[in-house]
């Protein structure tokens, strides 16, 4: 059977994407997962950063599409789990370097030998979201609980819909619990209202993700962390599992939020 | 198939309209394609008509479709088409739809059959998305903060408005916009404008236009 390509997007820029993609794949990956992620924000990578692997690249998405290396060349293994690979972003180039169809065909090439292929997208409605949604089977929309990010998420659910990709499901990032509680930030469910879309998880603020990205080692390493935690709940939700939300004491039974349907 | 069977184009005004004559879309799509890369100068900043006839296509061909346009700075004007489908899959993108165009000396001339049917919409409708038609529009779904609807006529939704309604865009000063819940970014009748800020509706409402300016009035207290 082959992998299940999976893309993380949002719309707005600093939500979360390339976090949650490293957290996903190294969750995944430490399920005993063969997994490969694949950064789509050609000319802004980062996800190399955070999965501490910046200083193995050799070749990049643009070479294997440009044929200068066979795409196990540009799959950077992971230090600490070996199925899990990196194929990092050119930073030299732009979007229009690839095409919707040179990631379908790379993700078909990848597909056999995976369990997980997770690609994460840029910012923005574009030829890189495209290029990114064009190979998807399921289409993560992260947001935060913010309006002018659930504004952009919208936005990207009506393209995800217009191109056919959907069912799009939800990952709320950065939750605030005290703020919701001051009646400061919009709550998940009032985020899961605005969009209509299945929930997959909620993230709780954690300022150890900001440390964590820095030092290139995802959170969800970190069990003592709830933000960790979280991501590894999605991960497993991902994978099918039943896991139900963390309370995080926010307003509101998030409880019964879960699984909530589009119209 | 030669392109001239699948596809042919003439001026109308200052637009350009191609005409589909191919048995599917994507084989006239495909020869108009080719077309375009091959008069790319001729083309660049035009704004072209797509007349369908009869052909049905997918609300993604046309997404397609008007990238690939937009890429050569070409810009999709309307979409003449007599496929129910089409004309929804146009009106989702926000493209100005019509039934195939008459045979008219001037071609400029357009049917009016729309103007006695109304368009059907079932599901939401997201920040970006452009519906702008010319007859009555029926949304059976939310219209979200940032999309916006344009009618020539009446607009219904059955869900919540909080996205931007224009109803009576012509000067129609009966035309009325109903929603179960009417919390409009922006709402106006015969370009009217209504202030809709702080709104807290607890019932279906309908806004009409009552001596110049509009008003919102209880679903249940119309009278027929």
């Amino acid at each position: 059977m082959g992998a299940k390509v999976v893309t993380i997007t949002s719309g707005k820029g600093g939500v979360g994407k390339t976090t949650t993609t490293a957290n996903l794949a190294v969750a995944l990956a430490s399920l005993g997962y063969k997994v490969t992620c694949m950064d789509s924000d050609i000319g802004l990578r980062n996800l190399d950063v955070v999965l501490g692997l910046e200083n193995r690249i050799v070749y990049d998405l643009v070479d294997v599409v440009e044929g200068r290396c066979r795409i196990r060349q540009a799959m950077i293994r992971d230090k600490k789990f070996p199925e899990l690979y990196l194929i990092p972003a050119a930073q030299t180039r732009d979007k229009s370097a690839v095409s919707p169809s040179d990631m379908i065909r790379l993700c078909d090439e990848l597909k056999p030998d995976m369990d997980w292929v997770i690609i994460d997208s840029p910012a923005g409605i574009e030829r890189g979201f495209k290029n990114a949604i064009a190979p998807a089977d399921v289409v993560l929309v992260i947001t935060n609980p913010e309006v002018s990010a659930v504004r952009d998420a919208d936005r990207i659910i009506g393209l995800i819909e217009a191109e056919q990709k959907g069912p799009a499901h939800l990952i709320i990032n950065r939750l605030n619990p005290a703020l919701v509680k001051k009646g400061d930030m919009l709550t998940a469910e009032d985020v899961v209202n605005l969009l209509a879309i299945d929930l997959l998880g909620i993230v709780p603020e954690d300022e150890n993700v900001v440390a964590s990205t820095n030092r290139g080692t995802p959170i969800v390493l970190e069990t003592h962390s709830k933000a960790g935690q979280a991501f590894m709940n999605i991960a497993k939700r991902l994978n099918g599992d039943e896991i139900p939300l963390m309370n995080l004491d926010g307003k509101g039974n998030i409880f019964s939020i879960f699984g909530k349907r589009t119209k | 198939m030669t392109s001239k069977e699948l596809f042919t184009v003439k001026g109308v005004g200052e637009r350009l309209l191609f005409t589909c004559l191919g048995p599917t879309w994507i084989e006239s799509w495909q020869a108009i394609q080719v077309y375009i890369s091959e008069n790319k100068t001729f083309l660049h900043n035009a704004i072209i008509i797509i007349d369908l006839r009869d052909l049905e296509i997918r609300s993604a061909d046309l997404f397609n479709a008007r990238d690939f346009c937009y890429e050569h700075q070409i810009t999709i004007s309307a979409i003449y088409a007599k496929n129910h489908e089409t004309n929804q899959a146009a009106a989702l993108l926000g493209i100005p739809t019509q039934h195939s165009e008459k045979e008219t000396a001037t071609g400029l001339k357009l049917s009016n059959q729309a103007m006695d049917k109304a368009v059907l919409i079932h599901r939401t409708l997201r920040s970006g998305t452009l519906v702008d038609v010319n007859c009555d529009i029926v949304v059976f779904g939310d219209v979200h903060s940032g999309a916006v609807i344009r009618s020539d006529k009446n607009i219904i939704i059955w869900g919540k408005l909080m996205g931007e309604a224009h109803a009576g865009r012509s000067g129609d000063a009966s035309a009325v916009i109903c929603a179960l819940e009417l919390i409009p970014a922006g709402l106006k009748i015969a370009g009217i404008p209504f202030d809709s800020t702080k709104r807290k509706p607890k019932e279906p409402e309908v806004a009409i236009l009552e001596e110049n300016a509009v008003k919102i009035i209880s679903w249940m207290k119309i009278t027929y």
